[in-house]
């Protein structure tokens, strides 16, 4: 089988390409790939795995999509990255696979800064949201902290105008999944999102915690750390925590106001047991999660999606500390803790206090993690559903349905009204549906 | 009996479909029945166009005409063998070629549309569901029957059919020509008969008839001339009467018709009834299922090369192009290609 994969590749600093990296080598085992990419540059690792080709919207070698049994599509909320991919989805009917739940932002900067065409914008809001939903877009559009971004992501996310063309759609949550299927315009599937498991770390974190029992625990928090990441609420925990001595916090990766950071941790006196180290290797980034103890994975706010970063922190058996919305809301309550939104430093106090009293259960704990991954998010069971899939949707007859029901309303509508027969209508919406099997 | 006879017309486009679809007809009347052509215009761009033709083809009643029943519809081209019908009988000229063997080659044009695939697909699904609805299966060649079973998995019958003004055909003078007409198209190959005029020992001489599907050909072939520098060996006569075509075969020494894949190609059987030799290729279709390597003409491979040697042979020995072309007038005798024929087995 060949397959057509337009996604963001390595080295773009988004976990949609870590995604494609992680699910390529297994993906490759069953088919030819065919990467589309329109980024200048990308990671020659991947090559070992798959055919790179380059493409623009406006331009691009559709024998060569033709040739291909399946083409899948990967879309987020990141315009620059994904704003390419979306315009070849409104030209081929294909598989798309939504990384966000809520797409909102994405198509709004689509419309603003990719088409210059923010009427279509508030076009499209009236659209799918009526009155309201137009109002509250040009507020967001117009007037400086009129409503944020959450908000209009929240109330609407879009996501049916992004799937519009699509012949099916994949989504890694249960909620999203549940929120589409109810639609029933597009089939759907739920396919948790796959990571693989590494055999490798399991001595690792036996040695760590062997080794490291009578003495400091470390925590870890890791990713691009934005306002959502809480960080600000770690830290005052741990600056109010008894026994902070206990603890050693590494933050690793980039910050999205370092200098704050370093503001807050000199005023909270805890230049000791926290450090810094900014963007890492891939190598030293398993370096420090294969020695940590801990790991912060809060959120808020979240736009719903499944989180690469939480099953990585699984797949090193990590136990780790949690915010219950969105996707994470559903993760059992024995495989992480949770922190509520509201009592954030309340909550990692109670957690970090109960770690000191029995390390060995928040071990059990992390272990469980692994587990879960190992049964719920296996790479071989994810790239099978998608693959599957994807073939039942793109082969199916009633792709060449909607726009000829489009066309023939449309032309039906110009020069009949309802006193054309039910008979003379139902005969022309059989031949169409004969047409799409 | 009133006979539809059912076809698709590209406006302006004129070949051997639209005169078999007419011979047909004459020979219909002939037998004392009633017949008419009923030809649905078609336009194959964007694909999504293909897939509306269709769809009215579904729409469109020909069970009776103004208040008498029609009580047979021969469907002869896509899409208007779909057009539902009690009686229909299936007489395939063609199915959509690029939705199946020309779909990823030099000639496809469906494969560049994003949406191609999914047209191409319902393209064969509509075949597949209701060529079946016909009473009985026939195609105008072997090799359309081939490609039926190949990519449908339908059985039919080839039923093959004389060329137009059959009986006018005569063998004059072996003169000092190769004859080619035909559509100037890329499917049928004048640039590849050019590349091999520049190929040949021999002074061989080529006159090309009939008209372009599209000025940019043309402009291609003449700058093909000018660069190869073939000057007075080739001729273009343009469009012709019937009656200058006949006379043009007789005179000639023999004929050269290289198509990509032909469906069936009346070219060969006027060569035949002209007792000229054919010179032909190995990915030509049609024409293989009536020219005899070494016998009625020569088989070559689809190369310069290939047909500038056949060239040279029958250039070079005169009394080998006139026997050839004598075989190939016994064979077609033999295969006993009769109007009669095709008409029986069609409103059986």
């Amino acid at each position: 089988m060949k397959v057509n994969w337009f996604s963001p590749l390595p080295p773009a600093r988004t976990g949609i390409a870590d995604y494609t990296a992680l699910v390529l080598p297994v993906l490759a085992k069953q088919c030819h790939v065919v990467l589309w990419t329109n980024q200048e540059s990308w990671n020659i690792e991947i090559e070992k795995y798959a055919e790179v080709k380059s493409f623009k919207p406006e331009r691009i070698d559709w024998r060569e999509v033709n040739r291909a049994d399946v083409t899948i599509l990967h879309i987020g909320n990141n315009q620059p990255y994904h704003g390419a991919i979306f315009e070849v989805s409104r030209q081929v009917p294909a598989t798309m696979v939504l990384h966000d739940v809520s797409l909102h932002i994405f198509v709004e900067h689509m419309f603003r800064l990719q088409w210059n065409d923010l009427d279509e914008y508030y076009r499209q809001m009236y659209y799918y949201y009526g009155e309201k939903g137009l109002r509250d877009a040009a507020t967001f559009t117009t007037v400086p902290h009129g409503v944020d971004f959450e908000y209009m992501s929240y109330q609407y996310p879009l996501t049916e105008f992004v799937i519009g063309r699509s012949l099916g759609t994949v989504v890694h949550t249960r909620t999203a999944f549940d929120a589409l299927n109810k639609t029933g315009k597009i089939p759907c599937i739920y396919a948790p999102l796959p990571y693989p498991m590494m055999p490798s770390r399991v001595a690792t974190e036996d040695q760590k915690w062997r080794v490291s029992s009578p003495q400091r625990f470390n925590l870890i928090l890791f990713g691009f750390i934005g306002y959502n990441r809480r960080l600000d609420a770690v830290l005052d925990a741990l600056a109010g925590f008894p026994e902070r001595e206990s603890f050693h916090l590494d933050i690793v990766g980039e910050l999205h106001d370092e200098k704050a950071i370093r503001h807050k941790l000199e005023r909270l006196d805890l230049n000791t047991c926290v450090s810094l180290h900014g963007y890492v290797s891939e190598a030293e980034l398993n370096r420090f999660l294969s020695n940590a103890h801990i790991a912060f994975n809060l959120r808020y706010p979240t736009m719903g999606e499944a989180s690469l970063s939480q099953l990585q922190i699984w797949s090193y058996a990590l136990p780790s500390l949690v915010t219950p919305i969105g996707w994470y809301a559903d993760i059992p309550e024995e495989i992480a803790c949770f922190v509520r939104v509201d009592h954030e430093v309340e909550d990692v106090l109670h957690h970090l206090a109960a770690f000191l009293k029995n390390p060995a259960s928040f071990r059990a704990m992390g272990e469980r993690g692994r587990d879960l991954l190992r049964e719920q998010h296996n790479m071989e069971t994810y790239v099978d559903s998608l693959l599957e899939f994807s073939q039942m949707v793109q082969t199916d007859p009633a792709a060449i349905a909607p726009p000829l029901i489009e066309k023939v309303g449309k032309e039906l509508s110009e020069w009949t009204d309802a006193r054309l027969g039910y008979q003379d209508i139902r005969r022309i919406a059989a031949a169409v549906k004969e047409l799409a099997g | 009996m009133r006979v539809v006879i059912a076809t698709a017309q590209v406006p302006f486009i004129r070949g051997g479909a639209e005169i078999l679809a007419e011979g047909l007809c004459h020979a219909i009347r002939a037998e004392g029945h009633d017949a008419e052509i009923v030809a649905i215009p078609f336009k194959w761009y964007p694909p999504g166009r293909i897939i509306e033709y269709m769809l009215a083809c579904r729409l469109m009643d020909l069970t009776e005409s103004n208040g008498t029943p029609i009580d047979r519809l021969i469907g002869l081209k896509f899409p208007s063998y779909l057009i539902p019908h009690p009686n229909k009988v299936l007489w395939l000229v063609h199915q959509h070629r690029t939705a199946y063997e020309l779909w990823d080659h030099k000639f496809g044009d469906m494969i560049h549309f994003p949406n191609g695939k999914v047209v191409r697909d319902a393209i064969h699904l509509a075949d597949q569901k209701h060529i079946p609805e016909c009473k009985a299966i026939y195609t105008i060649a072997q090799n359309v029957s081939n490609r039926l079973k190949l990519f449908c998995g339908i059985d039919s019958s080839p039923l093959y059919s004389p060329p137009g003004s059959a009986e006018k055909f005569y063998a004059a003078d072996y003169g000092d020509y190769f004859y080619f007409p035909s559509r100037l198209t890329t499917i049928k190959r004048q640039d590849l008969v050019l590349q091999a005029l520049a190929k040949t020992k021999q002074p061989v001489r080529v006159k090309f008839a009939g008209i372009a599907d599209h000025q940019a050909y043309v402009s291609f072939l003449q700058e093909t001339l000018k660069t190869l520098n073939l000057g007075d060996r080739v001729e273009w006569q343009g469009r012709v009467s019937e009656d200058e075509k006949v006379r043009t075969y007789a005179n000639a020494l023999a004929v050269v018709y290289p198509p990509t894949d032909e469906d069936y190609g009346y070219v060969t059987l006027e060569a035949m009834l002209a007792s000229r030799a054919v010179v032909t290729c190995r990915d030509s279709g049609g024409p293989l299922e009536f020219v005899v390597d070494g016998q009625t003409g020569f088989v070559t491979e689809p190369t310069p090369e290939g047909i500038a040697e056949a060239f040279d042979r029958l250039w070079k020995d005169r009394s080998l192009a006139k026997r050839m072309g004598e075989n190939g007038k016994e064979r077609y005798e033999s295969m006993n290609i009769r109007w009669a024929n095709v008409v029986d087995r069609l409103l059986a």
